[in-house]
């Protein structure tokens, strides 16, 4: 039997994507199911393709921002941080369950939190079992 | 006191007599109910018609004419859609003659084969607090008593979405119906690679359904034309509803009733932090 592993696709910001690259350099160890995707800016992300993410098979979809307090005059993380709150109330309605889409603050220097905050998710994934949205929209009543 | 109809054809014939107006979109009868209808000639007014089968939106039709001056007949709805359209800039205020009639309610669209008797109003139309536009350059009051409107429904029950998507046929009934499916290029079919393809893959119904809803939070009117135009009866004005909650709950936002107030989404206070 195959044992499941959570899928999850990480959308990293460029600063917060540093901090991934400071993970690594630093030798912490994080689970190995996060497939990281290194966008310009948090805020880029359209909420369509986390949507399609988790149709293609993603089991959660994390998006790390850079945190708003840091920035100076205007804070792209905020429209982030908007649009996921909005997802996570569209998913709840549909009947996936909300915690499957997250937020993360992450600075560029930030490498052992991003480490632990994604074991911590990983887990809790694989509490929440597969999501398997083919399976779900395929099976006839 | 005259019906609401026949003042509505002796206004009609008014502007267009006066020439205030090039022309004039309303509904007129047909077999299946009513039909839009197009009117520039001031003594085709007789065709046009009130009653509570004019469930469509006319507003999807107003952008096809920017050249002109148009009289448009608009529900409580609708009036909010020009609202809103008038927000992004996608009409022009004073080429537009809003002609706003106090609307009680619709019927649900009769299904094919069954009978007239004992019609229901609209589940949308049951929550609707808006039955007067809220622009408008001309009122007409209907005299008739409000539809017969069943005890509201507590709408705690949820539905199961995932299967109700499974039954969407891709018409795309709901994108040409609404009135704020307006881009020339529309992002569901006009990525390469797309986001849903026109195939048969059921699991894309998933993030098609979704990412209408996303585009639609914050800016429906729940005029339900999405919902009556659609042939499996999925009732999307429900989900766009949850969504215009959330709205409404962070940012006191109401779509289509105040002409001052911004959309949340293109507001930005400087300073502003979580």
């Amino acid at each position: 039997m195959v044992v499941w592993k959570p899928k999850i696709i990480a959308f990293t910001c460029w600063c917060s994507s540093s901090g991934v690259d400071q993970a690594g350099f630093e030798g912490f160890k994080y689970p190995a199911n996060v497939l990281t995707v290194r966008v310009p800016c948090s805020a880029i992300v359209n909420p369509s393709l986390v949507v399609k993410a988790l149709q293609e098979g993603a089991d959660a979809v994390l998006l790390t921002a850079c945190k708003p307090v840091e920035l100076r005059k205007i804070a792209p993380s905020r429209i982030t941080e908007a649009r996921v709150s909005l997802l996570r109330r569209l998913l709840n309605t549909v009947g996936v369950e909300e915690d499957r889409v997250r937020i993360l603050w992450i600075s560029s220097n930030e490498g052992g939190i991003f480490a632990s905050e994604v074991s911590r998710i990983v887990e809790e994934v694989e509490k929440l079992g597969p999501l398997n949205l083919r399976g779900k929209m395929i099976e006839q009543p | 006191m005259s019906s609401p109809e026949t003042e509505l054809r002796r206004l009609a014939r008014s502007l267009l007599e006066k020439k205030a107006v090039d022309l004039v979109i309303g509904y007129e009868k047909s077999e299946a109910g009513v039909r839009p209808c197009f009117i520039s000639e001031p003594n085709e007014a007789e065709r046009l018609v009130w009653n509570p089968d004019c469930r469509l939106s006319l507003v999807r039709y107003l952008r096809g004419f920017k050249e002109k001056r148009v009289g448009i007949i608009v529900k409580g709805c609708d009036g909010r859609a020009i609202v809103e359209l008038i927000k992004e800039n996608q009409l022009d205020r004073r080429s537009t003659f809003i002609i706003a009639v106090e609307c009680n309610g619709v019927y649900k669209p009769v299904k094919y084969g069954s009978s007239k008797l004992g019609r229901q109003i609209a589940e949308y139309c049951e929550k609707c607090e808006v039955r007067i536009s809220p622009i408008r350059d001309h009122l007409i009051k209907s005299d008739v008593k409000a539809l017969e409107r069943p005890s509201p429904k507590n709408d705690g029950e949820p539905l199961d979405w995932l299967s109700l998507f499974r039954k969407c046929l891709r018409c795309m009934a709901c994108v040409r119906s609404c009135p704020f499916c307006y881009c020339t290029e529309c992002s569901i079919e006009g990525f390469k690679p797309a986001l849903v393809h026109k195939l048969v893959d059921p699991v894309e119904l998933f993030t098609f359904h979704l990412t209408r809803a996303l585009h639609m939070a914050g800016r429906c009117v729940e005029c339900g034309a999405c919902e009556s135009s659609c042939p499996v009866e999925i009732p999307l004005t429900r989900l766009y509803h949850e969504l215009n909650e959330w709205f409404r709950e962070k940012y006191g936002y109401v779509p289509g009733v105040n002409l001052e107030q911004a959309p949340p989404p293109l507001v930005f206070k400087e300073g502003e932090k979580p």
